[in-house]
């Protein structure tokens, strides 16, 4: 290091720099392009001019068949992808930097699980909840909070939460939430287990306004709040010895990760099902390509996750037209093929 | 009105059967065999007095209604919430008979505990029982049941591995004229009469063109708006119903949560059948192949072609 040039390491930093905001453009531009492109595929064929009149029509005008279908069914479907795909993402990568783990995931503290069970409790109780449309997301929330909480409880001792603690008791509330899942299905009538098991998989069929506008705040706040913590982010990935030299009180800073991460995770999930794959995946790939560093991966990781949900649940809603697929089996698939290829190539460098 | 007089002459029937039929189905001891709906030879000594149908409601149904309740020594779980209605094997029956296990489980010391003779399994689950359950002395026939002609030759298996094959022929009878009645009243129907339907079932997916929900909506004159999908239960893809425009939408079930967000679309709106208010809330007795799916079909009909079913 020391014998290197000068001028070098500051160049390399600005370039560096540039390169990272020129990726965060990129999928930035990438994304909004994406959101009316994804509009202008489906079942029923609309040419561009249709999408883009329908887009820009005048609140309260009449609206045709072909208008509705953009405006109420592909518009908001698409934008809940983009706001549930990032936000899985940027839980993802928060989550793999706190625990310094490449396995962690938005769903390590049991967050699905907890979720997944309460979805399937709503089901069979069905009409008993008197909640109509919310039922399902609401008890997903519910049971998904609660098993973070339980976990968080479990790991905390003498005001600490050690991170191995918080990881294995994440695996334990994950698997006792699993097994309480396995109960209600088999406990299930086959018309509720069907139900549950479609929710398992994951899909964005049911998107309306409604669920677009109660997921969006959570998502967006948290999600701006987060990069503001990415620098510190930055510091606990240092390890917790460092981050606490450097002044970082890491204990609250540990909670208020947490707290984020599993809040994004929840809010992605309780419309819309266990979506698999973009939590884990999507932030390694950013990480490939923009690096380590969490003021640029953050971002990106949001923005790339948004980007790859849109485009999975494009293919899932077309593919078997005129009906359609869960797109958590997309994700799966189409994540796990481009994320080997990847390491593959980084191998090769 | 109609199904209420057939639902009578199924009960009459159930009546007339139980006495003296059982009686001389166990006196005689004459040796026979069946060929079940897998093809399998099935050898009898005497028609069975202890049986078990598994999968319930179809087969079990199929038993209830030709007399020979009593000679049913257990059942799987079923949970459903149509249990009571619709259905011919009477509650507190159910809840009295032992449980042998929930499918697509079943416990094979509960089975052979119970001391039974012959177990009535669904066809594609004869290859993993009949293994388990023939060696220890008890019979497995298939029933095959996946179309209407194939549940009247179901009718007609069961009645004659119990013995009553008289009353299983005057229940196919009474099927037939039922499921007769509504096609002589669809008769000369054009194709541009025939309303669009769309039907919901669970998840929710809409019924594809395979299985017991598409058959019967085209036995009532009507078209499913997804027989070109060739699976039992198709995801549904709001877009593509708003385009096909169903003239006439079944849900499965009343009170479901997620099928509102559905109906609170515009899109929603511009369907026919929400247009006219052509929604009905069907049972899960329509989705299931019984003795009551002529009744089912000619409900559909009322629903398809009000002009045509009305007396």
């Amino acid at each position: 290091m020391a014998a290197a040039p000068q001028p070098e390491p500051t160049v390399l930093l600005r370039r560096r720099r540039r390169r990272t905001l020129v990726s965060i453009a990129l999928l930035a531009v990438l994304l909004l392009v994406s959101i009316p492109w994804a509009c202008t595929i489906g079942y029923v064929d609309i040419p561009l001019g249709g999408v883009v009149r329908a887009l820009s029509r005048p609140l309260d005008s009449s609206l045709s068949r072909q208008d509705i279908i953009i405006l109420d069914v592909r518009l908001p479907r698409v934008i809940l992808a983009a706001l549930v795909g990032g936000a899985l993402a940027l839980s993802g990568c928060t989550m793999q930097g706190l625990f310094k783990n490449p396995m962690a995931s938005p769903y390590i503290l049991g967050i699905s699980s907890g979720a997944a069970f309460g979805a399937a409790l709503a089901t069979l109780l069905g009409g008993g909840l008197a909640l109509g449309v919310f039922a399902i997301p609401l008890s997903a929330f519910l049971f998904s909070t609660i098993a973070v909480f339980t976990v968080y409880l479990i790991a905390r001792r003498d005001g600490t939460t050690p991170v191995e603690t918080l990881l294995l008791a994440g695996i334990a509330i994950g698997l006792f939430f699993s097994a309480a899942v396995s109960f209600l299905k088999y406990v299930a009538d086959e018309s509720d287990l069907r139900t549950i098991v479609f929710w398992l998989m994951g899909g964005l069929w049911a998107s309306n306004w409604q669920s677009v506008a109660v997921v969006a705040a959570p998502i967006v706040i948290t999600s701006i709040a987060l990069t503001f913590l990415a620098r510190r982010l930055n510091v606990m990935v240092l390890g917790e010895e460092h981050a606490l030299n450097l002044g970082v009180n890491v204990e609250r800073l540990k909670t208020v990760l947490l707290l984020f991460a599993s809040l994004l995770a929840s809010s992605a999930v309780c419309f819309v099902g266990i979506v698999g794959f973009v939590g884990l995946i999507v932030p390694h790939v950013m990480r490939l390509i923009v690096g380590p560093d969490h003021r640029v991966l953050l971002p990106c990781s949001a923005l790339g996750g948004g980007l790859f949900l849109v485009w999975a649940d494009t293919v899932a809603r077309t593919i078997a037209a005129p009906t359609e697929v869960p797109v958590g089996i997309i994700t799966g698939l189409l994540g796990s093929v481009f994320f080997v290829f990847l390491l593959r190539r980084r191998k090769q460098v | 009105m109609a199904d209420w007089r057939f639902r009578a002459r199924l009960l009459l029937l159930a009546f007339i059967a139980a006495g003296p039929a059982s009686a001389k189905a166990q006196g005689k001891g004459t040796a026979f065999h069946v060929v079940d709906g897998t093809g399998r030879t099935v050898e009898f000594d005497r028609p069975p007095s202890k049986v078990i149908p598994l999968q319930p409601p179809g087969i079990a149904e199929i038993v209830f209604t030709l007399g020979a309740g009593d000679r049913v020594v257990g059942i799987q779980i079923w949970n459903s919430p149509d249990r009571s209605s619709h259905c011919t094997i009477p509650p507190d029956v159910y809840e009295k008979l032992p449980k042998v296990g929930k499918p697509p489980m079943v416990s094979v010391e509960a089975v052979v505990g119970l001391d039974t003779e012959a177990v009535l399994v669904m066809d594609r689950f004869v290859g993993r029982l009949a293994p388990l359950l023939e060696p220890k002395g008890v019979k497995v026939v298939g029933i095959k049941m996946d179309d209407y002609p194939s549940l009247l030759s179901a009718i007609q298996l069961v009645g004659k591995v119990l013995g009553k094959e008289r009353e299983a022929r005057d229940l196919v009878g009474a099927i037939r004229e039922q499921v007769e009645s509504v096609e002589a009243r669809l008769k000369d129907l054009r194709d541009e009469h025939r309303p669009r339907v769309l039907f919901v079932l669970p998840r929710p997916c809409a019924a594809g063109g395979k299985g017991i929900v598409n058959d019967m909506i085209e036995r009532a004159g009507g078209i499913n708006i997804y027989r070109d999908v060739p699976v039992l239960a198709a995801p549904l893809n709001t877009e593509s119903i708003i385009d096909r425009d169903p003239e006439v939408i079944i849900f499965y079930r009343r009170g479901l949560g997620e099928l509102e967000a559905l109906q609170k679309t515009r899109g929603w709106r511009t369907i026919s059948a929400v247009k006219s208010s052509r929604i009905h809330y069907s049972e899960d007795f329509y989705t299931k192949w019984s003795p009551t799916a002529a009744e089912a079909i000619e409900q559909f009909a009322k629903w398809f072609h009000p002009d045509r079913m009305s007396d």
